[in-house]
């Protein structure tokens, strides 16, 4: 069959895009749901008896051998139509011709003997008996059984390189939750994982809804999972690198890549600060890709992850958490989950300029995980920064190679203000969470940071300012995330003389 | 009948164990998966559509492909709506015949449950 196949006009090289990767992902969405099916006659009705019972139990077990035979069938469509979408990118970027040709011929007609093999199994075979191999969860679970528990990321990039690509679509359709959530896998796998969980929640919970069946918290997920889904549409770069729901008291757990960080020539991780959670994706990602843009300015590629990844104080004041604010709890906490973040980046996409923006509360979290933690990255920044967390009283706490600690601090934003300033705070407990890493005798990289002309200048808004699309600490911030350090506009740093309190020398500057 | 009322009742010799609020489970479990299977149809045949631009044995071998899984998985959906309509009927109708709620399920499962 392979040969007798002709192929279209010669000019149709079908490539890795929106339509395929929505196929492939239909596919295995599709395989995941038939795996789910496999386990319908699972011991979900012991002691229940009778004719009615009887009745049940054949038709759950001919509806589980159908799951377990088509989900298996269906991988193995999903694993040939990714054969065949890499094997044409790879000969489209052949020169033109008849090998050309040749071998666009031969890798259709693969995939179309692939699907002519890939028939749905007949629905009228014998119950229970029949399977013609091992299942997509039989594999998967095994696969995933030779991963040691507790393994390092680097041990989980080695243990995932080592499965065919067979365990590979296996695993990702049996155990999409764990797999996505799994620290050391490559980026692009994560999100195939995250986006088949996340499918399979908004199906689950979609239909909950329809029967008005849904509770307080299910309604609070359902809401989350749409959010993400409607950030995600219509990007079709966007990586879904972690998704847990359910997370800091379903508050939930998510973070988002703007583009590949394994083919990225920089990347980024945005810490954000107090009251953030997963519902706030949209506004972070917005901001990621307003980075990304400002990085990629300079000529080289940037992928940015917006990362709410850490149980963020819900206030700085007012409500029951607002104590926490004011203490580094959460943020010792989070720099833990902030280096662990880091140590999986750099096991399955290996950055080669990696930089962690630390903004609000984040500075404290970001600051923290490169104190205690063994944050790993090439350039910190500290944005808005209420201060470095306490027992951190320059750069050299921070554990990172000199000029590679930056700190922007508009004049106008009151949170900047907070940290401690020698002279007046003096002690490790002032009215921040820390040093103020903008002072001189910090130690860090000071860069402009004003607020662009115009601008809203109340506090709220100074404080929310580092990222405006027209503003110089967004220019600034892609010029560091790019590795260009020579075009920082750099400002001076705080000073506090015995005479007199602080003063900002940014304070008279305008942008 | 009440949330958690075990049925332990006297139907031509046998009874019926299984307790109504698991069946009410059992039944929503079922729902499940007749909408997820509905929903991964829909989506392939969507994405499907978006295959035009593949050369032409291709888009043709993709197509038939659709359409029968598509087909496979609408009606394993259908079935399991009809498993949830089942069970949710012999939760509703506990106390009322055995064999009555066994022909309705019955009729799923060839030469099961008739009688």
């Amino acid at each position: 069959m392979a040969d007798s196949v002709p192929v279209g006009a010669p000019s149709v090289i079908p490539v890795s895009g929106p339509a395929s990767s929505a196929l492939a992902r239909a596919l295995l969405v599709a395989a995941a749901q038939l795996d789910d099916l496999g386990r319908a006659d699972a011991d979900r009705s012991t002691g229940w008896q009778g004719a009615a019972a009887t009745a049940y139990h054949a038709a759950a077990a001919r509806s589980g051998y159908f799951g377990r035979e088509a989900g298996t069938v269906l991988l193995r469509a999903a694993l040939a139509w990714s054969a065949y979408q890499r094997s044409c990118v790879g000969i489209a970027a052949l020169p033109g011709g008849a090998a050309r040709e040749a071998l666009l011929a031969e890798a259709g007609s693969r995939l179309i003997d692939a699907l002519a093999a890939a028939r749905p199994p007949g629905r009228a075979g014998s119950v229970g008996t029949g399977l013609s191999g091992p299942t997509t969860s039989g594999i998967g679970r095994a696969a995933w059984a030779r991963l040691p528990e507790d393994a390092s990321p680097d041990r989980v990039a080695r243990w995932w390189a080592g499965l065919s690509a067979a365990e590979q679509a296996a695993v990702l359709v049996a155990l999409p939750g764990p797999l996505g959530a799994l620290a050391g896998l490559p980026a692009v796998v994560r999100d195939q994982a995250n986006r088949l969980a996340l499918a399979r929640d908004l199906s689950a919970l979609g239909w909950r809804e329809r029967e008005s069946a849904l509770t307080a918290a299910q309604r609070r997920t359902l809401r989350l999972d749409r959010r993400i889904d409607s950030a995600l549409v219509g990007d079709s770069d966007a990586l879904l690198y972690g998704y847990d729901p359910d997370a800091f008291d379903t508050d939930g757990a998510v973070s988002v890549f703007t583009a590949d960080p394994a083919t990225a020539d920089h990347v980024a991780v945005l810490v954000p600060g107090f009251t953030s959670d997963a519902s706030d994706l949209p506004d972070l990602l917005e901001r990621a890709e307003w980075l990304e843009a400002a990085a990629g300015s300079h000529g080289e590629s940037t992928a940015v992850l917006a990362w709410l990844g850490y149980d963020a104080p819900d206030n700085l004041l007012g409500d029951a958490d607002a104590t926490r604010v004011l203490t580094a709890s959460a943020a010792e906490q989070g720099g833990g989950l902030l280096a662990e973040l880091t140590d999986g980046l750099y096991a399955g996409d290996h950055p080669r300029h990696l930089t962690v923006i630390g903004h609000s509360y984040g500075s404290t979290t970001a600051a923290l995980a490169a104190a205690h933690q063994g944050l790993r990255a090439d350039d910190l920044v500290l944005l808005g920064s209420p201060g470095a967390g306490p027992g951190v009283h320059n750069v050299d706490g921070l554990g990172m190679s000199g000029g590679h600690v930056w700190v922007g601090a508009n004049s106008r934003d009151p949170v900047a203000s907070l940290g401690d300033h020698g002279w007046v705070g003096g002690s490790d407990v002032g009215v921040g969470l820390g040093h103020d890493p903008a002072e001189e005798d910090f130690g860090a990289t000071r860069f402009h940071a004003e607020s662009a002309p115009g601008a809203d200048a109340g506090p709220l808004a100074a404080h929310g300012s580092y990222f405006e699309p027209s503003g110089e600490s967004l220019a600034n911030l892609g010029a560091i995330v790019s590795g260009h350090p020579e075009q920082v506009g750099l400002a001076l740093g705080k000073t506090d003389p015995w005479w007199s309190g602080p003063r900002d020398p940014e304070a008279h500057r305008r942008p | 009948m009440g949330a958690d009322h075990h049925s332990q009742l006297p139907v031509a010799g046998r009874r019926l164990e299984l307790p109504g609020q698991r069946l009410r489970e059992l039944a929503g479990w079922w729902a499940a998966q007749h909408a997820d299977l509905a929903a991964a149809a829909h989506d392939l045949t969507s994405a499907g559509r978006l295959g035009a631009g593949e050369p032409a044995p291709v888009r043709l071998a993709l197509a038939e492909f659709i359409a029968a899984w598509a087909d496979a998985l609408g009606q394993q959906a259908a079935e399991c709506a009809d498993l949830a309509a089942g069970v949710s009927a012999t939760e509703a109708t506990l106390g009322v015949t055995d064999l009555a709620i066994a022909r309705a399920i019955g009729s799923l499962a060839d030469g099961f449950g008739h009688g």
